[in-house]
């Protein structure tokens, strides 16, 4: 133990004692009582030092519950500041040239996340979304990366959270309920300016509903993402082969806009096994400089949604409906078959866009000008590719597995673009059931159009 | 003392008296708590690489104060939160903190998951039997008898009995240390700045999850004194919440494995695969053996 006359007696600032009285009773010397004058900066009344019979004990500094009370004498702080963090970019490097794969879709997007640099894993199990976890349970492993199977899909999002914070890519599989549950998450994530990729193979609902393909989330992917003026890029895979790209391009559009990407699959889509050929290289993720990487570059750093000043938070979300106009901008993507001199537009994504497709090339065949607009994002809508095909086109028929979700998503878009009137039609089916390629050929010949053949 | 900021810019700009001062109201055990960990950062030369998680509750603006890396996390997930930033960057020490009704109610489940997979993490777990950034409403570790805004003729059984999380957590295997400490007088926060420093050791050292329980004093809600409410906590609190510590195997657990870097060798990728996607058993080959 030092010697009594080594150690510092207290100072107290007055402005920053609260008056709670915590320091009188560690006193053994009864040095501190309770003050009667209201301190004119703080309105409140400080405690009174008389240190004639201090001994330095120290007990009053460790009852003091404010940083700046009660203070060690002539105690000079050493202060490092946190240096300015520098961001480390991103590379890539090649990847041995190799047959291209014939795998599930769920796989497909699980190797999509391993050439985009993704090591992070964080889920729980639900079908039909869960090989891609297995999959990923089996490789991070042998690349020295992380696998955690969460013990809800509350704990997976916001382990992602975590992670992302951290600054690298992290990602989840999950179906429909299990979204839902991811919805508080990625609500915060958003608030937070938190990247990240969640794939979700969408499965009938509403509630339990049954394990068959869908594609009734879209509303929440687009419009629902928890509570707040929340959006995110979603993508729409129809292939395996976009299952791969979509969910390796997720993780770039992720950190280019910080902000988490969805991928919307259906169930067919997880379960579809096609010919993949992989990437030619892959991604070495850098460090951005806005992270908590438990190092002295990013120390200064905060990752936080709660912004309790008011003026703190729209500004806040002034720049994130910033990036969402960025996003608007760059990243609408759409696939066009036969839609140049279409007179019917077909418009469909996911696995109903592969029976879309067949039943525009049939119908072509029969010498109707049909064609097919199939959304690769979904948010944002790309109406920027529709709205010139629609100087010609009669109608337009939405074919999904939902109750008209997707319809509405272009009916707000053309709405939000001003475009003239046209008609709409659908075909919807639901409940575990897509649209076949009868019903949309149907639908197309039959005009003034059915609603659902079902 | 230099891990409080040298100015707290994020208290309300850190405009005059919020500039040093904290926002909890006077004689509040968190600002004695925050000390503790500042202190023990500062003693074992972590400042750096500590990154803390705040939760929701009146600890939500902890990233006020620590000049640390700091994370906000939302009501009950600071646990999961913290194993993604553990296992993103295992170097860092990461302190998950949280209130009674953060982890005792909402957040169970990822305080649960987190203690059982032993990654090493430090919780420091607030318990004050109270809702204080709400308003004084009933906590999973409210007292029986104790009158709250949502209990205001005194708990009784139908609203639950109250919950010993150190007790719980020691129960299990995951953790290496447990322990329930307390502030009300010299002697107990001595041995609140040990355990923490302890709880911080312990992930430097790469031995394990550590918990440790705070009982803290929230005057406000509870309509006493400061000196009351220590008091309180003392006579009332200490039967149903004994401190002590409650499970210790640091000496005989082995430490967790050294931490590995994420691979990006494209050859190594190649290789992880060609491990043949479709070879992924899909189904059990038996029933899972009796040990």
């Amino acid at each position: 133990m030092r010697a009594a006359t080594e150690r510092p007696k207290p100072v107290l600032v007055p402005q920053f004692c609260k008056g709670c009285g915590r320091c009188i009773d560690a006193c053994a010397h009864h040095c501190i009582t309770a003050g009667t004058d209201v301190n004119p900066a703080s309105a409140l009344i400080p405690v009174v030092l008389d240190l004639e019979r201090c001994t330095a004990c120290g007990l009053c500094f460790d009852a003091c519950p404010e940083p700046y009370g009660l203070q060690p004498d002539h105690e000079t702080p050493d202060r490092r500041r946190a240096p300015a963090a520098v961001p480390v970019p991103d590379t890539v490097a090649p990847l041995p040239e190799g047959e291209p794969l014939v795998v599930k879709g769920m796989y497909a997007s699980a190797l999509g996340a391993i050439v985009a640099g993704c090591r992070h894993f964080f889920g729980y199990p639900i079908t039909p979304s869960t090989e891609g976890s297995e999959l990923m349970a089996k490789f991070l492993p042998h690349l020295d990366g992380a696998f955690v199977q969460a013990v809800s899909e509350v704990a997976a999002i916001n382990m992602m959270y975590g992670a992302a914070a951290a600054g690298v890519r992290s990602m989840t599989f999950t179906s429909s309920p299990g979204f839902s549950l991811m919805l508080e998450g990625l609500s915060y994530m958003i608030g937070a300016r938190l990247p990240g990729v969640v794939v979700n193979v969408m499965r009938g609902g509403p509630g339990l509903g049954n394990i068959g393909p869908s594609q009734s989330d879209i509303k929440l992917a687009c419009r629902g993402l928890g509570h707040g003026d929340s959006h995110a890029i979603v993508l729409a895979p129809a292939t395996p082969q976009e299952m791969l790209d979509l969910t390796a391009l997720a993780f770039d559009l992720a950190f280019a806009y910080r902000n988490p990407v969805v991928v919307l699959a259906d169930g067919y889509l997880g379960q579809m096994t096609g010919k993949v050929a992989m990437p030619r290289q892959l991604t070495r993720p850098g460090v951005p400089d806005w992270c908590t990487a438990g190092d002295a570059a990013h120390r200064g750093n905060v990752i936080t949604s709660i912004f309790l000043n008011e003026t703190d938070l729209e500004a806040n979300n002034r720049e994130l409906f910033a990036t969402y106009d960025d996003i608007h901008h760059a990243e609408q993507r759409a696939e066009l078959v036969a839609c140049e001199d279409a007179d019917v537009l077909v418009v469909a994504c996911n696995t109903p866009a592969r029976m879309a497709k067949g039943a525009v090339s049939a119908l072509r065949a029969a010498g109707i000008k049909a064609g097919l607009f199939r959304p690769i994002t979904l948010w944002p809508f790309p109406i920027r590719a529709l709205t010139p095909l629609l100087d010609r086109v009669d109608r337009i028929v939405v074919v999904e597995a939902s109750h008209r979700q997707l319809e509405d998503e272009l009916r707000l878009a053309l709405s939000h673009a001003g475009a003239p009137p046209v008609p709409i039609e659908r075909v919807n089916r639901y409940g575990g059931i897509l649209p076949s390629h009868d019903e949309i050929v149907d639908a197309v010949v039959t005009i003034g159009g059915a609603e659902a053949a079902s | 003392m230099n891990v409080f900021y040298e100015r707290f810019a994020r208290h309300a700009g850190g405009e005059g008296l919020k500039g040093q001062s904290t926002h909890y109201c006077p004689g509040c055990g968190h600002g004695l708590v925050h000390k503790y960990l500042a202190e023990a950062i500062d003693a074992l030369g972590i400042q750096d690489r500590t990154v803390a998680i705040s939760p929701v509750g009146c600890a939500v603006f902890l990233y006020y104060y620590l000049d640390v890396g700091n994370v906000q996390a939302a009501h009950g997930r600071a646990p999961a939160v913290a194993l993604g930033q553990k296992l993103a960057r295992p170097q860092s020490i990461v302190v998950s903190y949280q209130g009674d009704g953060d982890l005792a109610s909402i957040g169970i489940a990822e305080i649960l998951q987190a203690a059982q997979l032993g990654i090493p993490i430090s919780v420091i777990f607030v318990n004050n039997a109270i809702y204080g950034m709400t308003g004084g409403q009933m906590a999973p570790t409210t007292l029986m008898g104790q009158k709250t805004a949502t209990s205001p003729d005194g708990r009784v059984r139908t609203m639950g009995e109250p919950l010993r999380v150190a007790e719980m957590m020691a129960q299990l295997d995951g953790p290496v240390y447990v322990e329930r400490v307390a502030l009300f007088d010299n002697r107990q926060r001595v041995r609140a700045q040990k355990a923490i420093r302890k709880s911080l050791e312990l992930q430097v050292d790469n031995r394990g999850f550590s918990l440790i329980e705070v009982l803290s004093e929230c005057p406000l809600h509870l309509e006493l004194t400061p000196a009351e409410a220590e008091h309180w906590v003392q006579q009332n609190m200490l039967p149903v919440y004994p401190l002590g510590v409650k499970k210790d195997v640091t000496e005989t657990r082995e430490p967790w494995p050294a931490w590995t870097t994420p691979s990006f060798d494209p050859e190594v990728v190649a290789g992880v695969i060609g491990r043949a996607p479709e070879s992924v058993p899909r189904f059990c080959s038996g029933f899972p053996r009796g040990h």
